[in-house]
């Protein structure tokens, strides 16, 4: 039943994502749409969704939707600002360090939304993982703090608390 | 410092306001011409106009040009890319896909992986619309099937080339499909005679590569199909061989990407070639 799931997730996705690309939705377009998402989701729905229940559960969309808002507004233009001031400061106040930042999640997509959310901030790279050990290491603009959880408490908290939220479990 | 920073700021907004101004006021580069070429004004003034002996039934250029009124061309064009997909496989001709002599499959880090999870099946769906609206917008089947290529190219350097074996991608199966794309664009390429006879108007002679008809050969395809109420533009063949190029291509992009990812060792046994 997984199987059939997974595969009908994907296939919502892709047909989504054909239509919108489109800009048609009329009805030859979808099933045109719908035939070619079928055929992609029957052969590789298994590589992008291992437990579809997820896929369907409301509560997980809406912390998706706060986090994508609260993310693309308020925490990039945060981040925008403070990196913009340092720009243009005639004194350049960088203070660089690659930086040990532990993680939590064992989910593969929540693991990337917090190393995504991390790079497409100005200021902080994630420039490797090590997933053995749980520790990303974190290009920092203006290290704050060195050590592993105070680190963590300035670069990846909010993330990895809205990536539980969204992806784990 | 306070007051060098102040400077810094306006210095930088003085050179971004100069800059939009620029850009907004006359543009940084110079416009084409507006005055067509006599090619240009034949092909804008027939390709869509259902009153000329020369249109193409389609509102996209580019596509009946490449598939219509330059036709054989892109037949011979497709013969020579598979052509040399056919020497890449000779040169490799016994080297097989297997899981065990793929790699070790280690591939890149887990958020590569991820993201390649999802443009994987993505980046063919745009391939699919790329080429089922070829006849409508700017791309079809060679454009989908180029775009296509992109997603076994990922998969095999973000996940290694022991998962496309793993999950059961061979060379055979891949030269099934880009065959079948093949042979489908060399019966549409002469089908437009039969094709009328078949939906019952009369037979005729027709041209190899005949999207439309012609004063002097009265056979075409249908190019417009009206069901309830709603009138569907699919421009008579160029829709069809939009479809099988995008197989065949895809297929052949895809064969090529997965010969050449295997290792030495497996290409060297086997093209036959001794050390």
């Amino acid at each position: 039943m997984s199987k059939a799931g997974s595969a009908f997730a994907v296939f919502l996705f892709l047909l989504g994502i054909y239509l919108v690309y489109t800009g048609t939705a009329n009805p030859v377009d979808v099933i045109a749409g719908g035939v070619a998402a079928a055929v992609i989701a029957a052969l590789s729905a298994d590589l992008v969704v291992r437990k579809p229940g997820k896929v369907f559960d409301p509560r997980r969309w809406v912390a998706f939707i706060v986090y994508a808002v609260k993310y693309l507004t308020v925490i990039e233009a945060r981040a925008h600002l403070d990196v913009i001031r340092r720009i243009l400061s005639p004194s350049l106040p960088v203070d660089p360090a690659i930086v040990r930042v532990p993680y939590a999640v064992s989910d593969d997509y929540a693991i990337t939304t917090i190393a995504n959310s991390i790079t497409n901030t100005p200021g902080t790279v994630v420039v490797d993982i090590d997933t053995e050990r749980k520790y990303m290491y974190v290009h920092w603009i203006d290290a704050k703090a060195t050590e592993d959880e105070e680190a963590r408490a300035h670069v990846s908290e909010e993330f990895e608390s809205y990536a539980k939220l969204i992806f784990e479990g | 410092m306070k007051g060098e920073e102040a400077l810094a700021i306006i210095v930088s907004l003085a050179a971004a306001a100069l800059l939009a101004v620029v850009a907004v006021g006359q543009g940084l580069v110079p416009v084409a011409s507006t005055d067509l070429t006599p090619l240009a004004r034949f092909y804008l003034l027939n390709v869509y106009n259902g009153s000329s002996q020369l249109w193409g039934a389609s509102p996209e250029v580019i596509t009946s040009i490449l598939w219509d009124y330059r036709g054989l061309d892109t037949v011979y064009e497709t013969a020579v890319f598979f052509l040399a997909i056919i020497a890449t496989l000779t040169l490799f001709r016994d080297a097989k896909l297997l899981p065990e002599t793929a790699g070790a499959g280690r591939g890149m880090t887990v958020i590569v992986k991820t993201v390649t999870r999802i443009t994987f099946v993505t980046i063919p769906i745009i391939a699919a619309s790329i080429a089922l609206h070829g006849h409508l917008t700017p791309g079809g089947g060679f454009q989908g099937g180029a775009a296509f290529g992109v997603a076994p190219l990922l998969l095999i350097t973000a996940f290694s080339l022991r998962l496309a074996a793993e999950r059961g991608w061979s060379k055979g199966k891949l030269l099934t499909v880009r065959t079948a794309g093949l042979l489908a664009i060399g019966l549409i390429a002469v089908s437009t005679p039969y094709v009328i006879a078949a939906l019952g108007g009369k037979a005729g002679i027709g041209y190899v590569m005949q999207n439309q008809p012609k004063a002097w050969a009265d056979v075409g395809w249908p190019y417009a199909i009206t069901y309830a109420g709603m009138r569907v533009l699919f421009s008579g063949t160029l829709l069809f061989l939009n479809l099988a190029e995008l197989f065949a291509v895809s297929a052949g992009l895809a064969l090529v990407f997965t010969v050449i990812a295997m290792p030495t060792e497996v290409l060297e046994k086997g093209g036959g070639v001794r050390k």
